[in-house]
């Protein structure tokens, strides 16, 4: 799995927008890379979306979202036009499978010479552009913690970070913690929101594209708890 | 230790469930937008530690009461001196030959000094001016709780506080045990807020 680098002391963490950009302009190699990162990342949401679609009769899932990142992300201008289209990640990435899948089966009805096939769409009651955005919520979300994770550790944070882990995904409060950890509740809240900034730049930074502001950010962040919360 | 820990990426998403992962993305919010964030931001910089040197020079000290303590310390007053220094105003009653100032000159020195640095934060002419500013700023403010039980801000306690520990975490000492102390401080100091 290819993975964002993260670097000691880095105030302001490579976005995966950058990234991707210095990747594809570094030849085969890096475009290699950035296809891993986006494969890491998208792999599962693109199945749960074709899982949930009109296009599921087409195939194992698994075989034409490997198809579509073979394709797609086999050329550079696929994530050079993504980088210049303003766009989150996400949005591209559908479109660019609907696109797909599309195509695949124009082409298998050109294969079946005439052979009657069902029309397929996307546009089933199962809201698969919605169960999209949810897996995508999540994987975003892990990305996010398992880079934080890296970072706080590369940066002599471990105990920082152990703290942000049982309090925001175990639930357990600040005094629970200071006590199993012989150190004062104030200072394992300082500790775990210094983790807790680690996590955020994290996070922004992977869902952040090519000249989005911070209120656009704030704005992709919402809408992917809304799916999370439907 | 949960499910959850020391765990791969792939098992943290598995393990993930939409009320979490909602409180999670809920963290991502509000940017580097707020001058505090950015401060923050700058002081965990590889060069923070130089960085804080240089502002610190550059923080405006404005002697609001001109007296025997201040004159004699003249332009040659360091943030150190004002924030932190030999103790100020252990004692309130009198300036002393010893150098620390009167409780109501060092005060007056404080809300002088927050109150430009609020000026500069609300208009800075770049981005390194307005850091300079939300240092002196927030310095004013742990100062006063510190060394007068005063709040000089009129933000929420529980803002200031936890501002002010955000920035002890990433303050080097003994700037990091001036924030502490304030926010130890702030926390007993019901009902005594300072507007300003």
């Amino acid at each position: 799995m290819s993975t964002l680098p993260v670097r000691k002391g880095d105030v302001f963490p490579t976005t995966l927008y950058t990234w991707i950009s210095a990747r594809v302009r570094s030849g085969d190699q890096g475009l290699r890379e950035a296809a891993g990162h986006v494969m890491s990342v998208y792999a599962h949401p693109l199945r749960v979306y074709f899982l949930g679609s009109g296009f599921r009769s087409m195939g194992e899932a698994d075989d034409l979202v490997r198809g579509f990142f073979a394709d797609r992300l086999s050329r550079p201008e696929f994530l050079r036009h993504w980088l210049e289209s303003k766009r989150p990640l996400r949005l591209w990435l559908i479109v660019g499978f609907k696109h797909f899948l599309y195509e695949q089966r124009r082409s298998a009805k050109r294969g079946a010479a005439g052979m009657e096939l069902p029309d397929v769409s996307d546009d089933n009651q199962e809201a698969p552009d919605q169960s999209y955005d949810r897996a995508c919520a999540k994987s975003i979300v892990g990305e996010a913690l398992r880079r934080a994770e890296e970072d706080c550790r590369e940066n002599d944070l471990a105990e920082h970070w152990q703290i942000f882990r049982c309090h925001f995904l175990d639930g357990q409060s600040y005094a629970t913690i200071a006590a199993r950890m012989a150190i004062d509740e104030p200072r394992a809240a300082v500790m775990a929101r210094t983790a807790t900034r680690r996590f955020k730049m994290a996070l922004r930074g992977l869902v952040a594209w090519e000249g989005a502001s911070d209120a656009q950010v704030d704005e992709e962040l919402r809408s992917l708890m809304e799916a999370t919360e439907s | 230790m949960n499910a959850l820990q020391d765990s791969t990426s792939s098992s943290i998403v598995m393990g993930l469930g939409d009320f979490q992962t909602a409180n999670l993305l809920r963290l991502g919010f509000g940017g580097q937008s707020r001058p505090i964030d950015r401060l923050i931001a700058r002081l965990e910089a590889d060069d923070g530690v130089h960085w804080l040197a240089s502002a610190l020079t550059e923080i405006p000290i404005v002697v609001a009461a001109p007296g025997t303590w201040f004159a004699r310390s003249g332009s040659g007053l360091t943030a150190h001196d004002v924030f932190i220094g030999s103790g100020p105003v252990e004692s309130r009653k009198a300036d002393r030959p010893g150098g620390r100032p009167p409780a109501e000159q060092h005060l007056a020195t404080l809300r002088a000094i927050k109150h430009r640095c609020k000026q500069i934060v609300s208009s800075p002419r770049n981005e390194e001016q307005m850091l300079v500013g939300t240092l002196g700023y927030f310095l004013t403010v742990a100062a006063g709780a510190l060394h007068h039980r005063v709040q000089l801000s009129s933000r929420p306690a529980d803002e200031l506080d936890a501002a002010l520990l955000d920035l002890a975490s990433v303050l080097p000492e003994p700037w990091c045990d001036l924030m502490n102390a304030a926010a130890g401080e702030l926390q007993s100091l019901p009902g005594q807020r300072s507007r300003g």
